[in-house]
C-alpha cells in the first residue's frame, strides 16, 4: 500500500504541491485528477523520488521512503513516465526485462527470464516479443512499458497519463490490462489522468487537485458537479447512466463561458 | 531433456515456444556474433604481424609467438611489430568504448571524445609542450613522419593528457552548476572543444616553422608510437575501465529509456553520467596522450555495432570494444602498408576506410525499417 502525508514540494520559489495526503490500499487504483499544471505529474515525480519533496512523508508496503536506498525503492515502486520514447534499438523482450533491472545483481538469472515471459504472456505480447520497440504503434508501446512496470515486481504502480495519445479502443485496452494485473497481484496504482470518465471507470479512490492542494479525495462519491467543477473550472454535469458515472461538460451559451476563478 | 518433457511441450501448442526461449536464442546469436568479431580480430591480429617489409606467413608468426622461429624474425615480430599491434587493439578497444559510454550517458549519438573536446584538449597540450620544451629538433634524412623529431615525447604526452583531463573536469564542473543534464554537457564540450581549438592556434601562431610542422605531425595519430611501457599504460587504463562498464551495462540500459525511467528502476542517474564521463575521457585521454588524435573510432564502431547487435548494452559494449580494437588495427596494417615504407596518418586511414562503411550500413538500416513499416 502507499501512503503519503503532508507532501509539499516547490520549484525555486512557486509552490507546486500544498500538504498533499493520499492513502491507496493494495489492489486497488487512485486517479488524480485536475488541470494541467494542478501538480499531478508533480505528484507523481516526488513519489518516484524523481523529485525530492520538501516536506511530509511517503511510505511504500509500510517502509518509510527515505530509509530506502534506490535499489530497494525500485523494487517497491515502478514509475511509468508520460511519453515515454526509447531511443535505443531494443526489442520488446529487452525492454521488458529491463524491468529486473532492481533485481538483477550480475547477470540475468532464470527467473527474471520467467518473470518477463510470464508478463509477456499475460499481456499479449508474445507476438511482438523479438520486435523492435520502435517498430511498435502507440498502444502496443503503451503495453511494454506497462510490462516493464509489472517485470519489476513492485507494490506500488504509478502511472503518469497511460492512455493519452493512444485511441478509444487502445485506451480501454490498456485499463484493462492495468485493471486486471493490478488485481490479481494486488498493487497500489497511483495514476493521473485526464479522461475523467475514464477514469471514473476504472478507478476505485479519486484525488482531485488543484493548484497543488487537494480539494477532495476519497471513493466514488467525490465525482459530483461541485467537486468537478472546483477541479476544472468547467461546468458539468454528473449522471448516472445504467449504472455509470458518466461526466458532461455544460456548454453555456458563447460568450458566458465561466472559468470557475 | 527427456522425451515425457518434450512431449509435455508440444503438448502445450499455444503457443509453440515461450518468448523466453525464442529471445534465447536471439541472444545466442548475438553472442555467436560477437565471437566471431573476436576471432576475425585474432586472425587480422597475426595477419598484421607478418606484414611489412620483412614478410611472414601467418603460420610462421604463430610459430614465432609459441617460442618457435629465427632469432632475427622473432625480434622483427615480438619486439617491434607486436607492441604496434597491441597499442592499436588496445586504444581502438579503449576509443570505441568511450565513445559507446558516452553516447549512452550523454543520450547523444553524436558524443564522442571529438564532440566533447577530449581531443582539442589533448592537441593544445601537446602543442604547448611542444612549444615551451623546445621540441621539434629537425631530422631532415628520415623518413617523413621522422622528420620532426619531438625533444621529449614524456612532455607531450603528459601535457597532452593534462589538456584532455582539464576539458572533461571543466564540462563535468560547468554540469555540477547548472544540473547534471545531457544537453548542458554536450554545449560545454563544444564551447571547451572551440576554446583548445582556439588556444592551439594561437600557440602555433608563435611557435616556429618547426615546431608548427610538430605539432601537425603529433595530432595525426600514429600508432607506431607506442613502446612496451606506452602500451602497458595504455592497458593497465583501459581494461579495468571496461571491467567497469561491463559492470554497469544494466544501469546504461536503464539511461536508454531517459532519466526518468531509470531513476524508476534504481539508477544514481547523475553519478552514473559523472563517472561515465570521467572514465571515458580517461581511456580516450591516455589514448590520445601516446598516440596522437584517432578520430572518428569512437563514432563508427558503437554505431556500427548498433546496427549489428542492436542497442543493449550486454552485447553492444563488447561488440564495439572488439569492433573499435578490429577497426584501428585494420586501418593501421593499412596505413603501414598502403604505400610502405611511408606510414599515413592511421586516423585518417580510419576515416577513409570506415566512413564509407558506415554510410552502407546506415542505408541498408533505413532500407530494412522502412519496409518493415510498409
Amino acid at each position: 500500500m502507499l501512503r503519503v502525508k503532508g507532501l509539499s514540494f516547490s520549484y525555486g520559489a512557486r509552490a507546486a504541491l500544498r500538504g498533499i495526503d493520499l492513502e491507496v490500499a493494495g489492489g486497488s487504483l487512485c486517479s488524480i485528477l485536475g488541470n494541467n499544471g494542478a501538480g499531478k505529474s508533480t505528484l507523481l515525480k516526488c513519489v518516484a523520488g524523481i523529485l525530492r519533496s520538501d516536506r511530509g512523508s511517503i511510505s511504500l508496503g509500510g517502509e518509510d521512503r527515505d530509509n530506502l536506498n534506490r535499489r530497494e525503492a525500485a523494487r517497491l515502486l515502478a514509475y511509468v513516465p508520460q511519453r515515454e520514447i526509447y531511443r535505443a534499438r531494443l526489442t520488446v523482450f529487452d525492454a521488458v526485462l529491463m524491468g529486473r533491472r532492481p533485481h538483477i545483481g550480475w547477470g540475468v538469472r532464470a527467473r527474471d527470464l520467467e518473470v518477463a515471459e510470464r508478463v509477456i504472456e499475460e499481456l499479449e505480447l508474445d507476438e511482438l516479443s523479438l520486435r523492435f520497440v520502435d517498430e511498435l504503434s502507440g498502444g502496443e508501446y503503451q503495453k511494454v512499458v506497462i510490462a516493464r512496470a509489472l517485470a519489476q515486481e513492485p507494490r506500488v504502480l504509478l502511472l503518469d497519463e497511460p492512455t493519452s495519445n493512444l485511441d478509444l479502443r487502445n485506451q480501454l485496452e490498456v485499463m484493462h490490462t492495468v485493471r486486471r494485473a493490478v488485481g490479481e497481484r494486488g498493487i497500489s496504482v497511483l495514476m493521473a489522468i485526464h479522461d475523467v470518465n475514464l477514469a471514473v471507470r476504472f478507478s476505485d479512490v479519486f484525488l482531485l487537485m488543484h493548484d497543488g492542494a487537494a480539494l477532495a479525495g476519497g471513493g466514488r462519491e467525490v465525482i459530483e458537479a461541485g467537486n468537478i467543477e472546483r477541479t476544472y473550472g468547467v461546468k458539468v454535469r454528473v449522471e448516472e447512466r445504467n449504472g455509470e458515472t458518466i461526466v458532461t461538460p455544460v456548454l453555456d451559451p458563447p460568450g458566458e463561458v465561466t472559468h470557475g476563478e | 531433456m527427456d522425451a515425457s518433457r518434450v512431449r509435455e511441450k508440444s503438448r502445450r501448442s499455444v503457443p509453440p515456444q515461450g518468448s523466453g526461449a525464442a529471445y534465447r536464442k536471439y541472444g545466442g546469436r548475438k553472442v555467436l556474433l560477437i565471437a566471431l568479431l573476436g576471432v576475425a580480430l585474432i586472425a587480422v591480429a597475426v595477419v598484421s604481424l607478418g606484414l611489412g617489409s620483412a614478410r611472414l606467413s601467418p603460420l610462421k608468426v604463430v610459430e614465432i609467438i609459441f617460442g618457435g622461429g629465427d632469432a632475427r624474425s622473432a625480434q622483427i615480430v615480438l619486439g617491434i611489430r607486436l607492441p604496434r599491434v597491441l597499442a592499436a587493439i588496445a586504444a581502438g578497444l579503449g576509443l570505441a568504448l568511450a565513445g559507446c559510454v558516452m553516447q549512452n550517458v550523454l543520450q547523444n549519438p553524436l558524443a564522442s571524445d571529438y564532440t566533447l573536446g577530449v581531443s582539442q584538449g589533448a592537441a593544445f597540450g601537446a602543442a604547448v609542450a611542444i612549444l615551451v620544451g623546445g621540441a621539434g629538433s629537425a631530422n631532415a634524412a628520415g623518413a617523413v613522419r621522422d622528420a620532426f623529431l619531438i625533444a621529449n615525447p614524456f612532455l607531450v604526452t603528459i601535457s597532452a593528457f593534462a589538456g584532455a583531463m582539464a576539458v572533461t573536469l571543466a564540462v563535468l564542473l560547468l554540469a555540477r552548476l547548472r544540473g547534471v543534464t545531457p544537453e548542458v554537457m554536450v554545449l560545454a564540450g563544444v564551447a571547451m572543444g572551440s576554446l583548445f581549438s582556439a588556444g592551439t592556434v594561437i600557440v602555433q601562431f608563435f611557435a616556429t616553422d618547426v615546431q608548427v610542422a610538430s605539432i601537425v605531425f603529433w595530432t595525426f595519430g600514429d600508432i607506431g608510437r607506442a613502446s612496451w611501457r606506452d602500451l602497458a599504460i595504455i592497458a593497465g587504463v583501459t581494461v579495468p575501465v571496461t571491467v567497469w562498464f561491463l559492470l554497469k551495462r544494466w544501469d546504461y540500459n536503464a539511461l536508454g529509456g531517459g532519466d526518468d525511467i531509470a531513476h524508476s528502476l534504481g539508477v544514481n542517474v547523475g553519478r552514473t553520467r559523472t563517472i561515465g564521463m570521467l572514465l571515458t575521457s580517461l581511456v580516450t585521454a591516455t589514448a590520445v596522450s601516446f598516440l596522437g588524435i584517432i578520430a572518428f573510432v569512437g563514432l563508427l564502431a558503437p554505431h556500427l555495432m548498433r546496427r549489428v547487435v542492436g542497442g543493449d548494452y550486454r552485447y553492444l559494449i563488447p561488440g564495439s570494444a572488439l569492433a573499435g580494437a578490429l577497426l584501428l588495427l585494420v586501418s593501421d596494417t593499412f596505413s603501414r602498408m598502403i604505400i610502405a615504407p611511408v606510414v599515413l596518418p592511421v586516423g585518417a586511414v580510419t576515416s577513409v576506410l570506415g566512413a564509407p562503411l558506415f554510410v552502407y550500413l546506415l542505408i541498408r538500416g533505413f532500407i530494412k525499417s522502412g519496409r518493415r513499416a510498409a
